[in-house]
């Protein structure tokens, strides 16, 4: 007699398989972060200025800048430093900032939390206009709106963020004065000028991303609809917009979602770039800051920071899309 | 069976099973010299609409970058007489925050762009493509190692490792074109390693093996040819990046040291000045996007083709 394969997931296979891929991918996420601690670590320890000379300025005695050096543990072996720094980390001390003197912690957090609140509203912005941009072109394949919508992406995926914040400057700013240009966020603004302030800087980070997300969804969605289960579904008479609403549009998400959210290290560098773009003090900026000024911890503790959280979503990405796939998980 | 002789980007192989026996080995399949392999090239170039207007941008920006010294009205570097003028008839794009001619900057600034940007990412190919030859080709214990390896370096957000590179060594020529390079060499190693998987399986390398070839006739003659359409592709796209990056950085103030011009740098300085002047800011923003697209186009258009065939 064959023995029936069940494909409830209470099937013990299945459940060991799951159990596995987890503890893979968690795995290699602690090794990655492990990976880059040190390669961090390393490339900071190597910096030929000083951080303590850094620090007291060019005029000072070699005799303070080398008691500094002592009370700051430089003059350690490179492995004991980064034991030291690690060790700290995991207890949640990310040490000082070197130039403002304060936990690496508390600016960290707050510059985080503006961060992701801008990448958040890029991200609100951004997916579903890329999504639906692509689903239409996709599914007028070849005819006008197709063409214009590739052309537009073409182009948008080609323009650097800082040359289309420029040009959405001069536009919005300069040319028709309706936008601040810069976007300093103050506890006095009210809710209106606060939201002005940030549209730019939204529109700049959407529009990084649209054009790629666009043309992968559209890819996607011709794919999709070249298939034969939606070509069986317009014969049998269901109406064309019932069946990309209910079939079509689920399985041409599933690719261009993943893509993106596999991009998030470029989505980094944008943010970077857009914070300095328009001065909003939020970690990108931070950590360049910290960077031109040899602020050695503070640089660590921030760049480890933004690495764990493009890390994790890669990691919760990861998880997502083997749960949205039975193919994967059965593989 | 992919019998189209006359294309020069389908599949071929020095001892392939194809009875129009042509002259030459794996990459000069039906060619009878180099010229004619160029203008085989060009003539399917010209034949996609977007690989012309590519082409046609890139070499425009080329001659603009090589005739930049007889072409300049001004140096790029020399004061001039108004801060911050409007375009005018003697300065056609203005004059930057330091009386200096924004069109000679652009000009010359081209120079810096279209010479890094191509270097940098034929560093990476030479470096990244071996590791993925051998890591799709040998496979096992090796392909897991460098895999992981590439895997881990991807995860890093490119451009905090440039800015801890940059920022850590100190901005300089030699600094960014490693950079990039070393940012490049992941993406390419796993795209030449899943190209060459996806090779490795054919008929003509079974043949190959069974004749007794070593493998490293095999990687160069047989696997190589067949996976240079796709890597052509992404080449030019990866230029076009690097492009995006240079300016980024310039942008930043980590690229090249002044008073050198360079276009990301115009940006950065500039940007204090945009509402008195924006052309300090424009023209190098839509220099820089024109040349991306350009790229990108070109890229389109290459890919146009290679389905065609």
């Amino acid at each position: 007699m064959v023995q029936r394969r069940s494909s409830l997931a209470s099937d013990l296979d299945v459940q060991l398989n799951m159990l596995g891929f987890l503890l893979n991918r968690i795995g290699t996420m602690l090794l990655t972060m492990l990976v880059i601690s040190m390669l961090v670590f390393f490339i900071a320890a190597v910096v030929p200025v000083d951080p303590a000379r850094s620090a007291l300025g060019q005029y000072a005695p070699q005799q303070s800048v080398d008691e500094l050096r002592e009370k700051m543990g430089l003059d350690r072996p490179v492995v004991v430093r980064y034991i030291d720094w690690i060790s700290n980390l995991l207890r949640g001390d990310f040490g000082e900032s070197i130039h403002f003197r304060r936990p690496v912690r508390d600016l960290v957090s707050v510059r985080l939390e503006r961060s992701l609140t801008l990448a958040a509203l890029g991200f609100a912005f951004m997916i579903p206009l890329g999504l639906a941009l692509g689903c239409i072109a996709g599914i007028n394949e070849g005819k006008l709106l197709d063409r214009i919508i590739s052309l537009t992406s073409s182009i948008f995926v080609s323009v650097p963020s800082f040359a289309s914040g420029i040009f959405l400057i001069v536009i919005f700013s300069l040319w028709l004065g309706w936008l601040p240009g810069v976007s300093m966020p103050d506890p006095d603004d009210s809710f209106l000028e606060s939201s002005k302030k940030l549209i730019l800087p939204i529109m700049v980070l959407a529009l990084d991303e649209i054009g790629y997300l666009a043309r992968m969804t559209r890819v996607s969605m011709a794919e999709v609809m070249e298939s034969d289960y939606i070509r069986t579904a317009l014969l049998k008479g269901i109406p064309k917009i019932k069946i990309i609403w209910r079939h079509a549009l689920r399985n041409a998400f599933i690719a261009p979602f993943t893509a993106i959210m596999l991009h998030v290290n470029w989505l980094i560098g944008g943010v970077v770039v857009v914070e300095v773009l328009f001065n909003y003090p939020g970690l990108g900026r931070l950590l360049l800051d910290a960077a031109l000024r040899n602020d050695v911890t503070l640089l660590m503790g921030g760049t480890l920071v933004l690495t764990f959280v493009a890390v994790s979503t890669q990691l919760i990405a990861d998880i997502g899309i083997y749960f949205m796939n039975p193919r994967i998980r059965f593989e | 069976m992919n019998d189209s002789p006359n294309s020069s980007l389908s599949e071929r192989s020095p001892t392939s099973a194809n009875h129009d026996q042509r002259k030459g080995n794996g990459w000069f399949r039906g060619v009878s010299s180099p010229i004619a392999w160029l203008r085989r090239m060009v003539s399917e170039l010209v034949r996609s609409k977007s690989a012309t207007i590519g082409v046609s941008i890139i070499l425009f920006w080329a001659f603009i970058a090589i005739a930049a010294p007889i072409i300049s009205p001004y140096s790029p570097t020399e004061m001039q007489a108004t801060r911050l003028e409007s375009p005018s008839w003697e300065h056609w794009l203005g004059t930057d925050h330091l009386a200096r001619d924004v069109m000679s900057r652009l000009f010359w600034g081209t120079r810096v762009v279209v010479v890094l940007a191509p270097i940098s990412v034929l560093l990476g190919i030479l470096l990244g493509a071996p590791l993925g030859l051998l890591s799709g080709y040998v496979g096992g214990k090796l392909d897991t190692i460098i895999m992981r390896g590439a895997d881990i370096l991807l995860s890093f957000p490119t451009l905090l490792i440039y800015i801890l590179i940059i920022t850590s060594i100190g901005p300089s020529v030699l600094i960014v074109v490693v950079s990039i390079s070393l940012g490049s060499i992941p993406p390419i190693t796993r795209i030449m390693r899943s190209l060459v998987l996806d090779v490795r399986t054919k008929d003509y390398v079974s043949a190959a093996r069974l004749r007794g070839e070593r493998r490293y006739y095999i990687l160069l003659w047989e696997i190589l040819p067949n996976v240079s359409g796709p890597i052509i592709v992404d080449t030019t796209i990866r230029v076009g990046y690097a492009i995006m990056t240079i300016g980024a950085l310039g942008f930043l103030g980590l690229g090249i040291p002044p008073p050198t011009p360079d276009w990301g740098g115009m940006i950065n300085d500039g940007r204090q000045w945009i509402f008195l002047m924006p052309w300090t800011v424009l023209a190098p923003a839509v220099a820089l996007s024109s040349l991306v697209i350009g790229l990108n186009l070109l890229a389109d258009g290459i890919r146009e083709i290679a389905q065609q065939r």
